[in-house]
């Protein structure tokens, strides 16, 4: 008796570490560059996002092309001359939400966590700060996340001629849900 | 030893092997998480601006203008550069074409032109059928159907025959384009093309025939291209007549929703159907300097 208690003591503490690992249901990111001659927006609803609920793992991916403007002219543009989709084709993230507490202790309302991580976006990796916002209803969780990124630190190149017409910060916007069982 | 001792032991033991695994396991999974989302998403695109404009040089590219846009395009050629100080190298001789493209959908447009050159308007219609893909689903090419009809409006249209009738002012020209963007610094084009011409002026001309034109667009830098294009008119093989074959240079400046195009070329006209006409010789100095100024309007949103 002694040893079948031994023996799940040693390897019973290992399962609450099993992985819970979830994708989302849908998640939008849009983007915003507000400039003296014009403002820019684009959506993406095609983005993908996965978490793992036993620890606050966070990752998302996304496809550049898949954002959407208004002017099809500037969305070509945006793909071939500044994100150059075709060497990049697409934009990721992976990190952590921190002071991670369960997804059973999630609250209904809207709480603010920190995350860290690395975003990757035009080929350059970043270690971004930042902040998100989650709450779970029901079976639904909703996250989301506004913050800025400068054009220059993913070598996102923006010609001199065009400085009145795209910014040089842009306001990212990141929304997504999951179903959970 | 007592058995308690033990338990307590490897409880310890446990939480601390138990802290070391969920480290590891904590430093991986976000990248394992990210990795899990890249694998199971390959998906195909079509590759845009195969070429900067819905023009290579004079003579149409694949691009189409999409749906709800209208592209505004005023060309103008200039003299050759052999006439001389006297006529400013052909500055003080200078043609216009005005004219629009207009996108019914984002594969279909329209357009019409008017060139100041034998006071020509011009009219086209323009499809295209297949579009490059990248991705799982690739593609190798992008096929555009184009045909189009210029009328030469002058009161005589042709001085030394002075009796023609108004169906000899008519000119027909189709072309089939077939473009690759090979990568982002080059793209190559290839059109056979036929024109229908209602009326000749000598003989040994033929009213339909056969040409060709090949075209190519080099990235220079983000904003900026060299284009050049090629059009082989097999009457030019024919000793009778003078006429010569169509060489055009020409470099692109891009900003924002404008394109001006600087171009050098051995054909006074702008459309496909006036370099057929083309009997100038580059190594002569029959070179016409000329510019476009392409401007893109937003009619209607697109969804």
């Amino acid at each position: 008796m002694k040893y079948i208690i031994l023996f799940f003591l040693v390897f019973g503490s290992f399962s609450s570490n099993e992985e819970q690992t979830i994708q989302s249901s849908a998640t939008t990111i849009t983007f915003f560059s507000k400039a003296a001659l014009e403002d820019i927006e684009a959506v993406n609803k095609k983005a993908k996002a996965a978490i793992d609920l036993s620890n606050g793992q966070l990752a998302y991916s996304l496809y550049i092309s898949d954002f959407e403007f208004d002017k099809k002219l500037m969305q070509k543009h945006f793909q071939n001359k500044y994100m150059e989709v075709e060497k990049y084709p697409k934009s990721t993230f992976s990190g952590t939400i921190q002071n991670w507490n369960g997804v059973e202790n999630l609250s209904s309302t809207s709480t603010s966590f920190p995350i860290k991580g690395k975003m990757t976006i035009h080929g350059v990796e970043q270690q971004i700060n930042e902040t998100i916002t989650l709450k779970k209803v029901g079976k639904t969780i909703t996250m989301s996340s506004t913050f800025n990124v400068e054009l220059v630190d993913y070598d996102i190149k923006r010609p001199k001629v065009m400085f009145q017409n795209i910014a040089e910060t842009i306001e990212i916007n990141v929304n997504s849900s999951y179903e959970i069982e | 030893m007592k058995l308690s001792k033990l338990f307590l032991i490897l409880f310890l033991f446990n939480s601390g092997v138990a802290q070391v695994f969920c480290q590891e396991k904590s430093d991986t999974t976000s990248q394992s998480l990210l990795d899990g989302l890249l694998e199971e998403d390959d998906r195909s695109f079509a590759v845009t601006e195969t070429f900067k404009a819905t023009r290579v040089v004079s003579l149409h590219s694949v691009e189409t203008v999409d749906q709800g846009e209208f592209l505004f395009l005023i060309g103008h050629r200039f003299g050759t550069l052999n006439s001389g100080l006297r006529d400013l190298f052909g500055l003080d001789n200078a043609t216009i074409r005005f004219g629009g493209d207009f996108g019914i959908t984002d594969r279909l447009n329209v357009g019409v032109g008017r060139s100041s050159f034998e006071k020509t308007y011009d009219g086209f219609i323009k499809y295209k059928l297949l579009e490059q893909k990248t991705g799982t689903d690739s593609f190798p090419f992008t096929l555009t159907a184009f045909t189009s009809a210029n009328v030469n409006t002058l009161e005589v249209p042709f001085p030394d025959f002075p009796n023609t009738g108004n169906e000899h002012r008519w000119d027909y020209v189709s072309q089939l384009m077939l473009a690759t963007k090979v990568n982002d610094h080059v793209s190559l084009q290839l059109a056979p093309m036929y024109f229908h011409r209602n009326f000749v002026e000598q003989e040994f001309e033929e009213n339909s025939f056969i040409a060709g034109n090949i075209g190519t667009s080099i990235k220079i830098s983000p904003s900026t291209r060299l284009n050049a294009e090629y059009f082989v008119n097999p009457e030019s093989f024919e000793d009778q007549n003078n006429l010569t074959n169509s060489f055009n240079v020409g470099f692109d400046i891009e900003t924002g929703g404008h394109v001006f195009q600087l171009h050098l070329t051995n054909s006074k006209g702008m459309t496909e159907k006036f370099l057929s006409q083309t009997s100038g010789d580059w190594f002569n100095g029959d070179i016409f300097f000329g510019f476009n100024v392409a401007r893109n309007f937003n009619l209607g949103k697109h969804n």
